[in-house]
């Protein structure tokens, strides 16, 4: 039975696996080197939703 | 900052990281969660780091102190098996940014080439320029300098 019901999820997993959005960035890390103190930091990072289903970006919370 | 908060399947996006650096020292890593409805992934965490100096320390020390042992982590090691932009953002740009202290990457690339690479080999007299090249006790391969020459002089 335990072996059906795991067959049964082996199956299920590319079926729920297709129908969702998926957040994919090209780098997830950025060294910016040597600043002085008199400037600010910027970067962008991009990003893109390689799901099928639309992709929310909920929030950002910074740390 | 994000570009737009709901993408459609394909749809690209930019999230944009602003860091204040006034009153920050020496290594600073800022990151960010990114939650979405992913259900794989609904929390990313971008990271973003560096380094901040304060400039002020430059016109305590000779040129060629630079290299030295307890200067070495910034001026040297930064460096290492680098060559071209990524070269130069890690030797040069503390000095060479714009911002006063040094001629920029424009400026320079006015100057004769053979100027420069004698400037990058041997260091400038009465500045804190030092010799970069191995024979002048710099931490630059000839291939590493020639990258760098390239670079403000394109030809």
């Amino acid at each position: 039975m335990k072996r059906v019901a795991f067959i049964l999820f082996l199956l299920l997993v590319p079926v729920v696996a297709h129908a969702q959005p998926s957040i994919s960035f090209e780098t997830m890390e950025y060294d910016f080197g040597l600043m002085s103190q008199d400037n600010k930091a910027e970067h962008i990072f991009e990003f893109s939703n390689k799901g099928d289903r639309q992709l929310v970006i909920d929030k950002l919370t910074a740390s | 900052m994000v570009s737009s908060d709901h993408l459609k399947p394909g749809e690209k996006g930019k999230i944009s990281i602003t860091v204040n650096l006034a009153g920050k020292r020496g290594n600073v890593t800022k990151r960010i969660r990114v939650h979405s409805n992913d259900p794989l992934k609904p929390i990313t965490i971008l990271t973003v780091k560096m380094l901040v100096k304060n400039r002020l320390h430059l016109n305590k020390y000779n040129a060629d102190e630079i290299f030295s042992k307890k200067c070495r982590t910034c001026h040297v090691e930064r460096g290492k098996g680098k060559s071209g932009f990524e070269l130069f953002r890690a030797d040069c740009g503390m000095c060479h940014n714009g911002r006063g202290t040094a001629p920029s990457i424009m400026e320079m690339r006015k100057k004769p080439a053979k100027f420069i690479t004698k400037a990058i080999r041997e260091g400038v007299d009465n500045t804190v320029m030092p010799g970069f090249s191995v024979k002048n006790n710099g931490p630059l391969n000839d291939p590493q300098i020639e990258s760098l020459i390239r670079l403000i002089k394109p030809r």
